[in-house]
């Protein structure tokens, strides 16, 4: 790593009592050197800052008055250090102790001479106050540590003897002696900040023009050129010299966790707000606080906004105001720099060699308000819960937010709590580092305090999810806490279950578990009971006002039951389509064994079923036709209302397999017409292990025969029961048929019109997006009227399980590869290894359409 | 709700074998949340609002929209409140009919009236034929009739062999159609007692009104409470027995003194 030639002194001006950016001072003196502390990075006293420092100073030792220009030197140590300059020299140190949470003031040698005019108390006359007069013989007392008798409270205090004065340290009625000299009071002018913009301003030109020169010099190396805007200081700077270089656009990415003040400060600038991307609260349930060595945060919060950011400009020069003095890691960066993780991206560090007290210099020269925050005592802007952040930093947070930190406090806690680590591992601040660096080690050694994690989980009750009955799509996601972190586009597979599902599902198990319909002791009938109830919802759901609902272990199951369930003879005919899943196919296939004729109907070019070719097919030794009311490949819907009546017509069956229909569209046997209506519980909400058949008649013969089903039972003969527990011998799935129920109400809450209208904005988005994608095929009807959310595509020259593994790797992004369970259809569409398929749900948004984009369009350029 | 039995018509000294509608009396078992409440010997009709009606009247529910489900099964009605587990009041074995028990009656911890209701003796005239009309009871002469109204319409009619049962189920079918029961006043075609009037006060109901004798229990505890008891309502005549000024034109003549 090459050091970059940063500037380790502060210049100071003995003339015009004003820093210097350079050697010179505009009057012509050379400024005298000051030498600065790692990492060489000076910034202003900002407001906060001097009346920290001013009433510390005072309450210690009398109305001193610091001058107007005040200097600090940031340190490292184990939470803020800076080091104070005022008037060209070392002045003292202002440091934050995380345990006790208070600030501490200690001044320096130098510091004296200007401030013991004013100086009423606070001072140790050593000759007066010594126990004993004889430890101050000697030639140096210097570097001694005595017993004193005084009032004064322990730390840092000026020590007079005779004619000499310095600084030492009391404690426990003991002083230890810094130094003593002969000090001369001074009193040196004061001028403001304004003299220190004037006599600098040739540097500050020069700064100001290398920078745009950096910036002309690189800004077209992309097509397009944009800034990165955080609302901090070093963004502010660097936007308005970019923006004198002729750059116009700049973007802010909003991580959902940011101080009000900066949301506030960046919507008043010119400046595109990227809308946030997961959602910190629910990721952090599950990946724990982030650290300084475990920023996990950034690239959720961060990283992947701004991927979607990038996938709509394409490539580009981003400007930023990164610089060396900032941390120790950043000191080795260049001009232009390529992040990895964003191709599309060249970076550019104009202001990379400034320090804060440039960029300060050169707001305040150029009459630019920064983000207020800075003078609340907050050095570096960021996400408020930041593990970067100062504790000093955070104390300001619970002052000026406490709801948020409030809330933050909450989880670090419960954290601390389920995972037995000690309370101070929150009250401390120690959750800022996954491993604690040696100086934190020491510290919990000193304290003994123990941070080594004692259980996994003592899991103790997360926020409680509010269910709201506006639905909005935010609150939505909250109640699946999968999504915090990841996008999860395959819900034609599965879909998640919310909250209240899962909570239905525990209250069965926690608190009424049991057999349904055996047993007449109160929990059992609560269960069944409840069961039952589910049975009801179900029906209302689906609007079947007659027939019967019958819970099963999916679709594929409901289909078999049927096939089995009905009287089959050589010669009888069954139709069904290319589009089936094989759920929908196997079980009518395999009654080819029995003589049955089985006619599979294709499709045309739009995707769209050969009406025609059904209606010829359907005879009058048809006896059923099954056909899936959504296609699980190409999303396309079929015209299940015709078939009805041409089924009607010619005394058909008609069995639909709504397993991507009913999740998705309101549903109605009554309009749909059909016998039988075949689905899964799990992809509406509901738990896996979940299914319904509903039957119009009960003319099936049940499928299973066992316990539940009978009226009567004697050796000779059995009768069965009437309802749906004819069907569902056995002991069932209560708990999911318990939880399909509560599926049920919570999407009735949503609505299945508004859960319609929210996927197909979000389907028009998707297929147009990828649509525009060179290399990219999409399979999917055009009419939005007709399709529901799921979406194939392919891409050129990539296998579909290659570009599934790739967008899990670098993107996050869940969707499923191959041919779905549907190998007719794609040896009919000519694709033998099948494609990639995103399908939505309720809880997906934009951003995860907009991510899978601009994701696919990476896999796409880097080919 | 009723079957025909055979019976042999005995007059003046003729027997004749007959055929006569007599009413039908069911036992309806009622838990909750899985534990056996209570049974009621009742007509087998109305029989979720008579369950809505009595949980009500009976302080097992504050409101409807504490039932999660119910569930009937040939003659168990199983009803689960939406925590199941919450502790519900003391198990009360009633065996309705005309000799209904009572439950425990404290006055100071019933209920008052809150209501401003008034109605004209028109209303009641007119509310005592709705009731008195009723068919079934005009065959077999075995039933209880019971009528909910407003002032200007009739709510709901019921009939039970056993008055309460009937009270329950107006009361039952009000709940559930959201009704707001202290505009409405119950017309019934038998006594009112002091189990009568607990049910009205618990349901808000202001004005009840019968074809027959009230007790001096029930009396006693209207008046406190605010009720108003109308008895021997027949033709045009009537006896208010408390708080005349719910009946128009009334308050002027009534004479107690407030302290008898």
């Amino acid at each position: 790593m090459h050091e970059p030639p940063v500037k380790k002194n502060l210049y100071w001006c003995r003339h015009c009592h004003v820093p210097l950016l350079g050697r010179r001072c505009a009057c012509g003196q050379e400024g005298v050197v000051i030498p600065l502390i790692e990492p060489y990075d000076v910034r202003p006293a900002l407001k906060a800052d001097i009346q920290l420092i001013t009433s510390m100073l005072q309450e210690r030792f009398g109305p001193i008055i610091l001058p107007r220009i005040l200097l600090l030197n940031k340190g490292g140590g184990i939470d803020r250090k800076d080091l104070i300059l005022a008037h060209g020299d070392r002045f003292g140190w202002i440091t934050f102790d995380p345990i006790s949470r208070t600030s501490r003031l200690d001044i320096t040698a130098e510091a004296l001479p200007h401030i013991l005019n004013s100086v009423t108390k606070g001072i140790l006359d050593l000759e007066k106050t010594v126990s004993n007069p004889d430890d101050l013989g000697g030639r140096r007392i210097g570097g001694k540590r005595v017993k004193v008798e005084t009032t004064e409270p322990d730390g840092t205090l000026i020590v007079k003897y005779r004619k000499r004065y310095g600084t030492g340290i009391l404690r426990d009625g003991y002083v230890r002696i810094k130094e003593l000299m002969p000090v001369t009071p001074v009193t040196m002018p004061n001028p403001n900040w304004d003299v220190a913009v004037e006599q600098n301003r040739f540097h500050l030109k020069n700064l100001e023009r290398h920078a745009i020169r950096a910036i002309r010099q690189h800004m077209k190396d992309r097509p397009c050129v944009n800034v990165s805007f955080s609302g901090g200081k070093d963004s502010m700077a660097v936007m308005t010299i970019a923006r004198k270089a002729g750059v116009q656009d700049a973007f802010f990415i909003d991580t959902g966790v940011e101080f009000p003040e900066t949301i506030e400060f960046v919507r008043a600038q010119r400046v595109t707000i990227v809308p946030k991307g997961g959602d910190f609260w629910t990721a952090v349930e599950k990946a724990g606080p982030p650290g300084k060595d475990h920023r996990w945060c950034c690239k959720l919060l961060k990283l992947h906004p701004l991927k979607r950011y990038l996938a709509s400009t394409g490539p580009c020069v981003t400007i930023q105001g990164n610089r060396w003095y900032e941390s120790w890691n950043r000191a080795d960066l260049d001009i232009t720099s390529q992040n990895p993780a964003n191709p599309l991206q060249l970076n550019i560090s104009p202001i990379r060699n400034w320090r804060a007290l440039e960029v300060f210099l050169y707001l305040r020269w150029q009459h630019i308000d920064y983000n207020p925050l800075y003078d609340r005592g907050i050095e570096r802007i960021g996400c408020y819960v930041c593990p970067s952040m100062l504790e000093s930093e955070y104390e300001e947070l619970r002052t000026m937010h406490p709801e948020l930190a409030g809330r933050w406090d909450a989880f670090l806690q419960r954290w601390a709590y389920d995972h037995g680590l000690p309370s101070e591992y929150a009250r401390w601040g120690l959750w800022r580092w996954k491993e604690l660096p040696p100086k934190m080690q020491e510290l919990c050694r000193d304290h003994g305090i123990d941070l080594t994690q004692k259980t996994q989980s003592r899991k103790s009750q997360p926020q409680p999810v509010c269910e709201t009955t506006t639905m909005e799509n935010e609150e939505i996601r909250k109640a699946f806490p999968l999504l915090g972190d990841i996008i999860y586009l395959d819900s034609a597979s599965t879909s998640l279950s919310p909250e209240p599902v899962l909570r239905a599902m525990m209250e069965f198990e926690h608190t009424y578990r049991s057999n349904v319909g055996r047993g007449v002791h109160r929990l059992a009938q609560i269960a069944s009971q409840r069961y039952w109830h589910a049975h009801q919802k179900i029906a209302r759901f689906i609007g079947a006002d007659r027939g019967e609902v019958v819970f099963t272990r999916n679709s594929t199951e409901a289909i078999n039951m049927v096939a089995q369930g009905l009287c089959w003879r050589p010669g009888d005919g069954i139709v069904t389509t290319v589009l089936e899943h094989h759920s929908n196919l196997l079980p009518w296939m395999r009654l080819r064994q029995k003589g049955v004729d089985v006619k599979i109907i294709g499709i045309n070019a739009e995707y769209s079923l050969d009406l025609e070719g059904l209606e010829k097919a359907v005879t009058d030794r048809t006896r059923l036709v099954a056909v899936t009311h959504a296609s699980n490949v190409l999303g396309v819907l079929t015209p299940v209302e015709e078939i009805a009546r041409i089924c009607h017509e010619r005394g058909a069956f008609f069995l639909i397999d709504g397993a991507q229909s009913v999740p998705h569209l309101p549903t109605d046997v009554r309009k749909l017409g059909c016998d039988f209506l075949c689905f899964s519980g799990h992809k509406m909400l509901g738990p896996t292990g979940t299914g319904v058949l509903w039957m119009k008649e009960p003319i099936l013969e049940p499928l299973l025969l066992g316990g539940g089903v009978i009226e009567t039972v004697s050796e000779q003969e059995y009768v069965l029961t009437e309802g749906y527990q004819r069907y569902e011998a056995g002991t069932p799935n209560i708990a999911g048929g318990i939880g399909l129920g509560a599926a049920v109400d919570y999407l009735e809450t949503i609505g299945m019109a508004q859960i319609r209208s929210h996927e197909q904005l979000l389907t028009e988005r998707l297929v147009s997006g990828l649509r525009a994608i060179p290399k990219v095929k999409v399979y999917a009807s055009d009419d939005p009227a007709r399709r529901i959310g799921v979406v194939s595509f392919t891409i050129d020259g990539l296998e579909p399980h290659t570009i599934a593994n790739m967008l899990d790797e670098e993107a996050d992004i869940m969707v499923r590869s191959g041919h779905h369970c549907c190998m007719p259809l794609m040896q009919h569409l000519g694709l033998e290894k099948g494609t990639v398929r995103a399908s939505l749900h309720v809880y997906n948004h934009e951003q995860d359409v907009d991510a899978l984009i601009a994701a696919v369009g990476e896999i796409v350029r880097g080919m | 709700m009723y079957r025909e039995v055979r019976c042999i018509k005995v007059d003046e000294g003729s027997f004749t074998a007959t055929d006569h509608a007599v009413v039908e009396e069911v036992a309806i078992t009622l838990t909750v949340n899985g534990r056996t409440m209570m049974t009621a010997m009742a007509s087998p009709d109305m029989v979720e609002e008579f369950i809505v009606g009595f949980l009500y009247t009976e302080q097992i529910i504050k409101s409807i929209d504490e039932i999660e489900s119910i569930k009937r099964e040939k003659n168990t009605v199983g009803v689960l409140t939406k925590n199941p587990f919450k502790v519900i009041g003391t198990k009360k074995i009633i065996l309705s009919g005309c000799g209904g028990s009572s439950s425990f009656l404290d006055t100071r911890k019933l209920p008052h009236i809150a209501s401003e209701l008034a109605v004209t003796q028109d209303m009641i005239v007119q509310g005592l034929k709705q009731v008195m009309n009723s068919s079934l009871h005009r065959l077999t002469g075995g039933v209880h009739v019971i009528g909910l109204m407003t002032r200007n319409n009739p709510v709901r009619i019921a009939e039970d062999i056993g008055r309460h049962n009937a009270l329950d189920k107006v009361i039952g079918f009000a709940l559930k159609k959201g009704v707001d029961l202290s505009e409405t006043f119950v017309v019934s075609s038998g006594r009112i007692s002091s189990e009568m009037v607990r049910k009205c006060l618990v349901a808000n109901i202001p004005i009840i009104v019968s074809r027959g004798a009230t007790t001096t229990l029930a009396v006693d505890i209207a008046e406190t409470t605010g009720l108003c008891i109308v008895g021997f309502a027949r033709g045009g005549k009537m006896n208010i027995y408390t708080h005349p000024e719910r009946i128009e034109g009334a308050s002027a003549t009534y004479a107690k003194t407030p302290n008898e």
